[in-house]
């Protein structure tokens, strides 16, 4: 793979997790620069440029969140991935508004992070506004309105249950990536029960319902039997 | 009617009073307030009518008070509990992270046996972590209301299972009224009150043997829905019987059966959230019975007096 020499930039407060997981990213071919706070944080990303900022939310001073904000407003799409601890579906929703281009709950397997990072990185073009800096999303006939949180499908609206608009959101912000039923739910519900799936699965019935297509022949999303789901149109942002 | 009845009693009753204390000779009102009789009367009467109105609803008035500030201290303490809950999770999550990113690190390399038993009682110590997260969660997300058929409800309940546990063998039965009408759906939270129902059917699989049967049933009780997981299990001893659902708590089989001790706590929450009841009836070697009530209607603000009063008011024919 490509991700041999890219620079990721580690930034937490704990020494004892920048350490091991630097140890871990490192032996997966990645060049890790580790930062201990927001400031030096925003420096170090200003001065070596990274590929990738893996950021905690939690920290004194300048916390993650800070930290997104500012680069975004300078216009640094720099890609980052947010280690959020609390993990309530408010601060998930926060994550996403704020241009974070993934984020993890506190654990996590450190596999599942070299997943993100890999996913993250195939989907982002360097310098370029990323889709979840973007406001509103579009592919195809479809109209994503992230901010006032509508959908427009060939141009008329279509009312979608909160939760149902959360699932259609994160399958158009990771396009192309196959999205377990387990990390849906993780992400949207905040549960990673293997037996509520079906509250998944009638919710990606309402969207395509309202998407106006069947499951057998889909142009938006895509059903993988055993392995979850995968959003396979083009997707492109607008600010 | 009672309204127009009880200003006619009392000055009625005043009028007598009036009488006797004429004819009581060493105590004459009206020489003594130099006033007329009719006057006093109707005066005595107006100061009884609103003693009367008013006795009662400086009692109710206090009593509400009194509830107020009994809701006002239950609240506090799951507030207290809640953040105690968001803490612990907290101050667990940075330590577990590290040792996890450690030990994928070096477990990777070497003869990793012991690894992999370190790797294991992390992640329950994970799963710990996330469920007690999950609880606190629960208390507090916005309930995404909707019309449930409970009738539905059940039967992706029983998939659900049946579909989870595919190598173990149980049977599964629905019970639900037809005759004359059918349940009318519930206002609640879908997701979550399936999670409830699956959290209790989960248990009633786990505690019941090859081939057994579970029953789901479900019935109109007034203005609630009852819905009830049956099993044929062994039953609960009477000293673990109290403290069901209580976060943590695994009954006297704890050693035979795989288990968190969070299945019950969380259906409990939910079924809380829902203003509803849980109750749980069993018998030793014959089976447990756990009734979830759910008000049909949910008023969301202040609907607490609401339930209570509906608790009173069991006895209740069609509407």
């Amino acid at each position: 793979m490509t991700e041999t020499g890219r620079v990721i930039l580690l930034v937490d407060d704990e020494t004892s997790i920048t350490s091991a997981l630097s140890a871990f990213l490192e032996r997966s071919g990645f060049i890790v620069c580790v930062a201990t706070d927001g400031m030096q944080a925003l420096e170090m990303i200003r001065q070596c440029n990274p590929d990738l900022v893996v950021l905690d939310v939690l920290m004194p001073e300048l916390n993650g969140r800070e930290v997104l904000r500012t680069l975004r407003k300078e216009g640094n799409w720099t890609p980052v991935i947010l280690l959020t601890r609390v993990g309530s579906p408010v601060e998930r929703a926060l994550a996403l508004e704020e241009g974070a281009d993934d984020y993890l709950n506190k654990p996590f397997e450190p596999f599942e992070l070299i997943a993100r990072i890999r996913a993250v990185l195939r989907r982002t073009r360097p310098g370029k506004r990323s889709l979840a800096g973007s406001s509103s999303l579009r592919s195809g006939e479809i109209e994503l309105d992230r901010q006032a949180r509508r959908l427009f499908v060939q141009g008329e609206e279509q009312m979608l249950t909160a939760k149902s608009f959360a699932v259609l959101e994160y399958l158009m912000l990771h396009p192309d990536e196959v999205l377990s039923r387990e990390r849906l739910m993780d992400a949207i519900w905040g549960w990673d029960y293997p037996v509520a799936t079906r509250a998944l699965d009638s919710r990606i019935a309402e969207i395509r319902r309202a998407l106006g297509e069947s499951g057998e022949s889909p142009r938006y999303i895509e059903t993988l039997i055993g392995q979850g789901y995968r959003f396979v149109g083009q997707v492109e942002g607008a600010p | 009617m009672r309204v127009v009845l009880k200003p006619l009693l009392l000055v009625g009753l005043g009028y007598l009073l009036g009488l006797l204390l004429q004819r009581w000779e060493r105590f004459n009102p009206v020489l003594y307030f130099r006033m007329d009789l009719a006057f006093l009367v109707s005066i005595s009467s107006i100061i009884a009518a609103a003693l009367w109105w008013i006795g009662p609803e400086i009692g109710r008035r206090r009593q509400r008070r009194w509830m107020q500030q009994v809701e006002q201290i239950r609240q506090m303490e799951a507030e207290k509990h809640r953040r105690f809950l968001r803490r612990l999770d907290h101050e667990l999550k940075n330590p577990l992270t590290a040792i996890q990113a450690s030990i994928t690190t070096a477990s990777t390399d070497a003869a990793h046996e012991m690894a992999q038993n370190i790797r294991s009682q992390v992640n329950r110590v994970i799963k710990l972590c996330q469920n007690l997260r999950k609880l606190a969660d629960i208390e507090t997300t916005p309930l995404e209301l909707n019309q449930i058929c409970i009738d539905e409800l059940l039967r992706d309940v029983r998939e659900s299972m049946l579909e989870l546990k595919s190598d173990e063998k149980r049977h599964i039965n629905i019970v639900l009224p037809k005759v004359p009408w059918p349940l009318p759906p519930i206002e609640g939270d879908a997701d979550l009150l399936m999670l409830a129902i699956l959290n209790i059917v989960d248990n009633a699989w786990k505690y019941s043997s090859t081939g057994a049967s579970i029953e789901l049933r479900a019935y109109e009780d007034g203005n609630w829905i009852a819905i009830e997981v049956a099993d044929t299990g062994p039953g609960i001893s009477d000293e673990d019987l109290p403290h069901l659902g209580e976060e943590l708590f695994r009954g006297e089989l704890r050693n035979q059966v795989e288990g968190s001790g969070m299945g019950l706590a969380l259906a409990r929450a939910i079924v809380r959230r829902h203003h509803g009841l849980m109750s749980i009836r069993s018998r030793r070697t014959q089976g447990t019975v756990v009734t979830v009530k759910i008000p049909e209607k949910i008023v969301v603000a202040g609907s607490l007096p609401r339930v209570a009063h509906l608790l009173h008011d069991g006895m209740m024919g069609e509407r």
